[in-house]
């Protein structure tokens, strides 16, 4: 199952080859199409949970993706967006919008189905670089404003995950999220509630649950096609 | 005090500052400068989380330090950090430039009550 | 009225912070039955030491200086950020891209002229630029044997870069370092792809045989380096010609 990776290697891939033709769209298009496709055979494998291993080290000691029932559901659910919000958006002005978005698609793609805590912490700074371009393309006022406010929110939150993955390595040794959960019952239960609270305060904010997303409200649904 | 205790202490120190500099300030440059001196504060406090007592750098240059790997320093945190570093790299560059553009539309560098208004005009 | 809503903030921005280090503090110094946050670092425990050891694939194997090992890099760190986690190190570098790509989205279209530059920069500029030019090389050259690597080697060249945009001597333009950067870009995924028809594994290293010590050795290690240098370096470029535009201006002297 080591093919899995292709759903995060194919889009990224295409935004480099986007910066040399002139068909974006039609590009994109057709990779976001691919990725709704290996979905639906992935689905239909048999035989969960898989892992996909990386580098040829096994985990804990290399990085890895996971597959399992919830994951399935989620990995359908991100590209089944992107491919109705590819049929939506009509964008004409500059050809660079697409090669971010296909940013985009790889990053949340890659957020659901890792295995490692460092991984999930890149993917999710991905992700953040890419929406603020999304936001802010458009050198108006609202959207000038909006995106500074946003970068400076998620990069404050960001921090704080990465804290909260710091002391989860000084205190149990390893990266892993299968090898820390079957780890977690070692720690003092101070340790264990200052950690709990630091990564929840970063990732709640993030992801923006309802009672921390009153700002965003202003702009963002016009421009947010796959915001998972 | 034991030169982790040392470490961490300076470290928290930092991150303390930068944070109080981004919940008080109202000018764009000043929330920035903040903001990096929180990401520096993480970066070494990501390090002093890896000191080994009396460690030495995690580099074979003979057989010498072969013979010394269990009082190696660990490397893994300084693999997280050099990734760290970067990212702080790409957030300050392109706020910088987010800092231009929102100055050339508005005029002003601050953020508060009366750039909302101008914003919703 | 602004005066004292601003010093209110400060006041509860202060007391706020004092809390929050008080119970950190409560936590970190306590002493309960289990791994607490401030007990002695054992390596042993730790994901680190089989790095150290390097015998993560095989248990029992151990190498010397000189030796072949599963991955003969001379420098750790280097064979943990790209060995063992190559692919972290990958997204790092897309990061960056998507970064300054979102940058030359952003900035105004109107640029200024380059003012000209005094007699010390432009008599000194193509001494510095040799040097600074060979101290970059030989970081990414040598990123496992010694501390350095792709990243910083990326940032000194795109220094020298800046030291002639400046002094008018002659550098490439910004269709050529986009050009680099595009294809620095595919291969790197070309390489990780061309790893998985191999064995099977996505960023494997496929390259096997070097020795401890040895310029030539780590496998795909400096490969990967040198395109990571060339990368950054481009797209760091790049980002001169968003401030100003080709020409001169006349009118100071």
């Amino acid at each position: 199952m080591n093919s899995v990776l292709f759903l995060v290697v194919i889009p990224l891939l295409g935004t480099f080859i986007s910066l040399f033709n002139k068909k974006v769209k039609e590009m994109t298009f057709l990779i976001t199409l691919f990725n709704e496709i290996f979905t639906i055979y992935i689905i239909t494998c048999v035989g969960l949970p898989k892992i996909a291993i990386i580098g040829g080290f096994l985990p804990p000691y290399g990085i890895n993706f996971v597959l399992t029932d919830l994951s399935l559901l989620f990995i359908f659910l991100v590209n089944t967006a992107g491919l109705i919000s590819m049929l939506v958006i009509n964008e004409k002005k500059t050809s660079k919008f697409y090669s971010v978005y296909l940013v985009l698609l790889a990053a949340n793609n890659g957020l659901v189905l890792t295995g490692d805590l460092f991984n999930l912490f890149i993917f999710m700074e991905l992700s953040t670089f890419a929406i603020t371009a999304l936001i802010s393309y458009k050198r108006d006022k609202v959207s000038s404003g909006t995106g500074i406010k946003y970068l400076i929110l998620s990069s404050v939150s960001s921090s704080f995950l990465l804290i909260g993955i710091g002391m989860i390595y000084k205190t149990l040794g390893t990266l892993n999220i299968a090898d820390i959960a079957g780890k977690l019952n070692l720690l003092s239960v101070p340790t264990l509630s200052l950690i709990i609270l630091l990564i929840f305060a970063g990732i709640l904010v993030e992801i923006e649950i309802f009672p921390f997303n009153i700002w965003f409200r202003r702009l963002i649904f016009q421009q947010m096609p796959a915001l998972m | 005090m034991s030169l982790t205790n040392l470490f961490l202490i300076s470290s928290a120190s930092l991150i303390f500052v930068g944070l109080y500099g981004v919940l008080t300030k109202k000018n764009i440059v000043r929330i920035l400068l903040s903001l990096n001196i929180i990401e520096t504060g993480i970066n070494l406090l990501l390090v002093a989380f890896g000191y080994v007592e009396g460690g030495i750098a995690p580099i074979i240059t003979s057989s010498e330090s072969i013979a010394n790997l269990t009082k190696m320093v660990d490397p893994v945190p300084q693999a997280l950090v050099l990734t760290s570093i970067v990212i702080g790299l790409g957030t300050t560059a392109f706020a910088l430039g987010l800092t231009i553009n929102y100055y050339k539309n508005l005029g002003t560098v601050s953020i508060s009550k009366e750039e909302e208004e101008k914003i919703n005009e | 009225m602004n005066k004292e809503k601003s010093l209110f903030t400060n006041v509860f921005a202060v007391a706020f912070l004092i809390i929050i280090g008080f119970s950190i503090y409560k936590v970190a110094v306590s002493k309960d039955n289990g791994i607490n946050l401030l007990d002695k670092n054992k390596v042993e425990n730790r994901v680190a030491y089989r790095y150290v050891n390097k015998n993560v694939l095989d248990e029992n194997s151990t190498y010397k200086f000189g030796g072949q090992a599963e991955d003969s890099a001379a420098n750790i760190v280097t064979s943990i950020v790209a060995d063992y986690r190559l692919f972290d190190t990958t997204l790092e570098v897309i990061v960056l891209f998507i970064s300054i790509m979102g940058f030359s989205m952003v900035m105004p279209k109107e640029k200024e002229l380059i003012k000209p530059s005094s007699s010390i920069i432009k008599h000194w500029s193509p001494i510095l630029i040799v040097f600074m030019v060979m101290t970059g090389f030989y970081m990414f050259i040598n990123g496992h044997l010694s501390p350095g690597g792709g990243f910083p080697a990326g940032a000194i060249l795109s220094t020298a870069v800046l030291l002639g945009f400046l002094s008018k001597t002659k550098v490439p333009s910004q269709k050529t370092f986009k050009y680099i950067e595009a294809l620095s870009g595919i291969l790197i995924f070309l390489m990780g792809i061309i790893a998985y028809v191999i064995n099977g594994s996505f960023f494997y290293n496929f390259l096997e045989g070097g020795r401890i010590g040895n310029i030539l050795s780590g496998g795909i290690i400096p490969i990967f380096y040198s395109l990571v240098a060339f990368k950054v370096a481009s797209e760091l470029s790049s980002v001169f010609y968003d401030f100003y535009q080709e020409g001169e201006d006349y009118e100071l002297n």
